[in-house]
């Protein structure tokens, strides 16, 4: 481009707003929260360069369970979608609020991949409720009601994938490989949700069995 | 019979796209907003968003790449119109008060010929409607780049348009859902920052208008167009300037020679017709042949000069 195509105020000013754009770009080096993604977006890396925050997966997704995610999960991942298994019922209305990899109302496709413009959720061909892997249920022994040893079994009998099993105690376990992430477990959960019991000198900030995203 | 007024007209168009997406935020059918708008499986993606999200996942997306083909074809045909017609940030610019700097257009209105300077000792280089590089052509390349070296799409954390709809779904979760996070305030905060400091958000920094200027250099359609039977200018040789007084971008139509901005910046908000006090001005479908129209523009240049 010849020099007489832009003045020099101009240049400058795109210069400096280009540079701020380069700066902007550094937020991606401040730690950031984990967070579970829907499904077909468990390449981290390629999900976050693709997804442009549009919102069009937490709007359809028929189980409520996509929320965006907040600041307090990191400056990049802020709006992006977010599986969030541990709303009330009062904020699912009667939706279930865990992944079923829409079988119940999309014919086993999910939806929120279905519908994403810019394909930062794009799912495998083999993709299933059987097959994917949004995370994995770890268990919060400091105040889980069962590991407390009062008998509470929920989580194990939500679990469509049977990876929760009981020991002696009859305290749970989860079993990694079989665990989907599907979040049905989290959903379950009576920790945080109706009457929470204090656990000694540590007392309840999540439900008692969340999922994880898987790392590496 | 009263018309309504253009700019009231563009208004009501932008509210009424707020209130579907709004209503489709608790609907299943996914109409998304603005940066992804559509119909369940069918959306037409925000084209820079398209771009960055290219260049930083380093994935070619076959649908995503139609989407883009499609928002391309719709420029050429309609130019920048998404910029008058739908953007929310003009029309919020419009009602909040700024700070910071003086009102958008008033160094132009001022002098319309404040280039003529410039324009009399490089005159090849103002060739009528020659695309013109400024500074949002920079911060779109910034944050393309920007993009491609840090791997997510940058500019999307603070685009306006994002940020609006951002607002409008989280203040809807907040009342629906209780759900409390710095979010919803830091997102409005950002927002209202770059409405009220970034007086000149749209002709010096949008990187998204930049993008669509230049895909609407190929724009031939409803373009401005003065009736030389009916203008002041041309049949009474009156320096009326009106129209390019009017124009929200700063275009010249009658002298576009002049023009500090070329003419595929027009958004078609239809200003410029408005206030023109002989009704000279149209936006026909299809360009009408102009073969005297350089000779006309370089007398129009000669009167400017004795003028000043």
């Amino acid at each position: 481009m010849s020099a007489s195509n832009i003045s020099r105020r101009g240049f400058i000013t795109g210069a400096a707003g280009a540079a701020c754009m380069l700066a902007l770009g550094t937020v991606s080096l401040l730690p950031e929260g984990e967070i579970c993604r829907p499904p077909g977006a468990q390449d981290e890396n390629r999900f976050i360069g693709a997804c442009i925050r549009c919102g069009k997966c937490l709007e359809v997704c028929p189980n409520a369970c996509i929320t965006p995610a907040r600041l307090e999960d990191g400056i990049v991942n802020m709006r992006t979608p977010k599986m969030n298994f541990s709303r009330s019922a009062s904020q699912l209305g009667g939706r279930m609020g865990w992944c079923d990899h829409c079988t119940q109302f999309n014919g086993g496709i999910a939806k929120c991949a279905q519908v994403c413009p810019s394909g930062a959720l794009s799912l495998q061909d083999d993709s299933s409720f059987d097959t994917m892997k949004l995370g994995v249920a770890q268990i919060e022994t400091d105040w889980c009601l069962a590991w407390m040893l009062k008998g509470c079994t929920l989580c194990k009998n939500a679990c469509p994938q049977e990876a929760i099993s009981f020991d002696a105690h009859k305290r749970p376990h989860v079993n990694e490989d079989l665990c989907n992430g599907c979040g049905s477990c989290e959903q379950a959960c009576v920790s945080l949700e109706s009457v929470s019991m204090s656990a000694g000198d540590r007392s309840a900030t999540t439900r008692a069995i969340t999922v994880h995203p898987l790392r590496g | 019979m009263k018309k309504m007024k253009s700019s009231t007209l563009r208004a009501l168009c932008m509210l009424v796209i707020l209130v579907i997406i709004a209503i489709g935020y608790f609907t299943k059918v996914g109409i998304g907003n603005l940066s992804g708008l559509g119909w369940d499986v069918f959306s037409v993606l925000c084209p820079l968003g398209y771009l960055e999200s290219l260049l930083a996942s380093k994935t070619f997306v076959p649908r995503a790449l139609i989407s883009f083909l499609a928002i391309v074809a719709v420029v050429i045909v309609l130019g920048r119109v998404f910029c008058a017609w739908i953007c929310p940030m003009p029309f919020m610019q419009k009602i909040l008060p700024g700070f910071g700097s003086k009102k958008e257009g008033a160094p132009a209105s001022d002098k319309p010929c404040a280039s003529s300077e410039a324009c009399g000792s490089a005159c090849t280089a103002c060739k009528p409607n020659k695309f013109k590089l400024d500074s949002r052509h920079g911060v779109l390349l910034g944050a393309l780049g920007s993009a491609a070296v840090f791997g997510f799409p940058v500019f999307c954390l603070i685009c306006p348009v994002g940020l609006t709809f951002a607002t409008v779904y989280l203040v809807m979760r907040l009342f629906a859902f209780g759900e409390t996070t710095w979010t919803v305030i830091v997102v409005p905060l950002l927002l209202v920052l770059e409405v009220v400091f970034l007086r000149k958000w749209c002709s010096k920094i949008c990187p998204l208008g930049a993008l669509m200027s230049l895909i609407s250099g190929a724009n031939t359609t409803l373009r401005p167009t003065i009736d030389d039977s009916k203008c002041l200018h041309a049949t009474k040789g009156i320096e009326c300037q009106v129209c390019a007084r009017s124009c929200p971008q700063n275009i010249n139509i009658r002298k576009p020679e002049l023009s500090p901005v070329s003419l595929n910046n027009c958004t078609k908000c239809r200003e410029c017709a408005e206030c023109c006090p002989a009704h000279a001005i149209g936006f026909p479908l299809l360009p009408k042949k102009q073969a005297g129209k350089p000779a006309d523009g370089g007398e129009a240049l000669i009167k400017t000069d004795q003028a000043n």
